[in-house]
C-alpha cells in the first residue's frame, strides 16, 4: 500500500474508531441510569 | 392516542438498540464494494462528510420528535406543526414498513446461510448454483422469511426493556466482536494489504466527480438509519432526563466504525485470494452476488474458512435482526399511535408483514424494484423530516425541542444550517442522480415504464399512489393520532 493510504488509514480509522471508543466513553462516564 | 409508554431502563439500553437498529447489512454488504469502487479514500472522505451533513442533523430531528411529541412516525409531525401535515410523517412511517417487508426476506437470507454453513460441506461446492435453487423456484426463502419475522415479533411482544433493550445488549457486543474476528482473520491472510490499499488509498482526482459524492451520500443515508422513523420510534422511549444527543454522535459513529470493520474483512478477503481482475469482477456482482456468491467461494479457499464463513454469515444475521427489529417496532407504534392495543399490534405487524413479504420472498425481481423504490424513498423522508423542521421553525427547533434544560450537550447552529440549506439541495442532487442512473443505465428503454424493475415510472406511482391515500386518509389519521388543528 502506498504512503498515501497508509495515511489516509490512520486518519479514517483514528478519527471513527477513536471517535467511537471517546463517545463511549464519555457515555460511560455518564453513568448507567 | 397513545398508550401509556414503557421506557427504556438504561442509557446503554439505549446506545445498544440505537446502534442496533443503524447497523444492518448495507454495513457488510454494500459499503466495502462502493467505496473501493469509488476511489477508496477519496470516498472516505465524502462519506465522512455526510455523516455530519445528512445523518447526525436528522438523526437528533428523529430522537427530539418522538421525545418531545410521545408520537411514533404517525402522529409525531402532526402533533409538532399541525393536523394539516400530519402526512408527511406518516409517509416516513410507511416507507420503513415498506422497506421491512423485504428486509425480513433479507434477513432469512442470512439466517438461511448461517445455518447451510453448519451442514454439508457440499452446500457451497458451487456457490451460483445453490443460491439460484434457494431463490428460485423453492419455498425456502418464504420459510426462512416466516422465521425471520416470527423470531423479531416473539422479541418485540416482550416490550421495550425485556425484548428490544435485553435482546440488542446481546446480540451489538457479539456483532462487533464477530466483525473484529472477521477483520483480524483477513488481516493474517497473505495478500491482504492489497485489500487495504484498494479501500484506503485515495484517488485525488475522484474528489471531482459527482458520482463519488452522490454515492457516499446515498451509503451514508442508508446505513445510518436517519429518516427511517426508527429513531423517532426509540425517542418515545426515553425518560425526560435522558441526553439523546450524545446518543445520537454514537450511534452515527458505531456504524461507521461497523462498516469500516466489515470494509477490512471484506476488502482483504477478496483481494488475498483472488487476482486483481476477479476480485474487481466480485466487488461488481451487486450486494447478494458478492455476499452469497463469491464469498462462500473465497472462505472456501482459506484455512479455517468454513468456520469463518459461519462466524461471517452470524453476524451478518445478528445485524439484519437488530435492523428488523427496530422496523417491527417501529410498525408496532404507528398501530399503537393509531389506538390499537401493542398486544394486538404485534401479531397483526407479523402477519400483515409475513403477507406482504412474500412477493419478494418469492421473486427477486419483486425484491429489488422494492429495495429501488422505498430506499430511494428515505430521501425523501429525509425532505419531509427537514420541512416539517422547516414549518416549526428550524432554529426554533434547535432551542426549543432539542437544545432543552434536560440537554446536557447542546447542538450548534450548525444544525440549522444544514437542516434548512443542505439537506433540501442534497435530497434535490439524490433525485436526479439516482433518476438520472434509471435513465441512462438501470433501463434506458423502459425508465418510464412503471411496471420495470428500476424505472422512474414504478418510483413516481409507487410513492404517489401512497401520497395520494395518505391525503385522502389525512384528516380521520390525524384525529386517531391526536394531531393538534391548527
Amino acid at each position: 500500500m502506498s504512503a498515501s493510504g497508509w495515511i489516509m488509514m490512520v486518519i479514517v480509522l483514528g478519527g471513527v474508531w477513536g471517535g467511537f471508543v471517546y463517545l463511549l466513553l464519555k457515555s460511560a462516564r455518564q453513568g448507567n441510569k | 392516542m397513545s398508550e401509556n409508554n414503557e421506557q427504556f431502563a438504561t442509557r446503554w439500553g439505549i446506545l445498544l438498540a440505537a446502534i442496533g437498529m443503524a447497523v444492518g447489512t448495507g454495513n457488510i454488504w454494500r459499503f466495502p464494494r462502493v467505496a473501493a469502487a469509488n476511489g477508496g479514500g477519496a470516498f472516505l472522505i465524502a462519506w465522512l462528510v455526510f455523516m455530519f451533513a445528512w445523518s447526525i442533523p436528522l438523526v437528533l430531528s428523529e430522537f427530539a420528535l418522538g421525545k418531545h411529541t410521545r408520537r411514533g412516525p404517525a402522529g409525531a409531525i402532526g402533533h409538532l406543526i399541525g393536523a394539516r401535515h400530519n402526512w408527511l410523517g406518516a409517509f416516513v412511517g410507511l416507507c420503513t414498513a415498506f422497506i421491512m417487508f423485504y428486509y425480513s426476506v433479507v434477513t432469512g437470507w442470512c439466517l438461511k446461510y448461517f445455518v447451510a454453513t453448519l451442514g454439508s460441506t457440499q452446500h457451497f461446492a458451487e456457490p451460483e448454483a445453490y443460491w439460484q435453487q434457494f431463490t428460485t423456484g423453492s419455498i425456502e426463502p418464504v420459510v426462512y422469511h416466516f422465521a425471520a419475522m416470527a423470531i423479531g415479533c416473539l422479541i418485540i411482544s416482550r416490550g421495550v426493556v425485556k425484548g428490544i433493550e435485553r435482546t440488542n445488549r446481546i446480540l451489538i457486543p457479539l456483532l462487533f466482536l464477530l466483525l473484529i474476528a472477521a477483520a483480524a482473520r483477513a488481516l493474517t491472510l497473505p495478500g491482504a494489504m492489497k485489500g487495504l490499499g484498494f479501500l484506503f488509498t485515495p484517488d485525488w482526482g475522484q474528489l471531482a466527480s459527482h458520482k463519488v459524492w452522490l454515492e457516499a451520500l446515498s451509503q451514508s443515508a442508508w446505513s445510518v438509519g436517519a429518516a427511517w422513523g426508527l429513531v423517532m420510534t426509540y425517542g418515545v422511549y426515553l425518560k425526560k432526563r435522558d441526553d439523546f444527543v450524545l446518543t445520537s454522535y454514537t450511534t452515527a459513529f458505531g456504524d461507521y466504525s461497523a462498516s469500516l470493520l466489515a470494509g477490512i474483512a471484506v476488502m482483504c478477503t477478496v483481494f488475498a485470494v483472488l487476482p486483481e481482475v476477479d476480485a474487481r469482477a466480485a466487488l461488481g456482482a451487486g450486494n447478494e452476488g458478492l455476499t452469497f456468491i463469491w464469498l462462500p467461494k473465497l472462505f472456501e479457499q482459506i484455512p479455517a474458512g468454513r468456520f469463518f464463513l459461519a462466524l461471517f454469515f452470524l453476524a451478518l444475521s445478528f445485524a439484519a435482526m437488530s435492523s428488523l427489529i427496530a422496523m417491527i417496532e417501529m410498525s408496532t407504534r404507528i398501530c399503537v399511535d393509531l389506538g390499537i392495543t401493542r398486544r394486538r399490534a404485534v401479531p397483526l405487524v407479523g402477519v400483515v408483514g409475513f403477507l406482504l413479504g412474500i412477493p419478494s420472498a418469492w421473486k427477486l425481481g419483486v425484491f429489488q424494484n422494492q429495495d429501488w423504490v422505498w430506499g430511494l424513498g428515505l430521501m425523501v423522508s429525509g425532505l419531509f423530516i427537514a420541512l416539517a423542521v422547516a414549518v416549526f421553525g428550524t432554529d426554533r427547533f434547535r432551542r426549543e425541542v432539542i437544545n432543552t434544560e434536560d440537554e446536557p450537550h447542546p447542538v450548534g447552529r450548525w444544525f440549522t444550517f444544514v437542516m434548512r440549506f443542505v439537506v433540501p439541495v442534497e435530497f434535490l442532487a439524490l433525485m436526479i442522480w439516482w433518476f438520472y442512473q434509471s435513465a441512462t443505465n438501470y433501463d434506458r428503454e423502459g425508465w418510464w415504464n412503471p411496471l420495470r424493475t428500476y424505472s422512474v415510472g414504478t418510483t413516481v406511482l409507487q410513492w404517489g399512489g401512497l401520497i395520494v391515500v395518505l391525503l385522502l386518509l389525512n384528516r380521520w389519521w390525524a384525529a386517531r393520532v391526536g394531531a393538534k388543528e391548527q
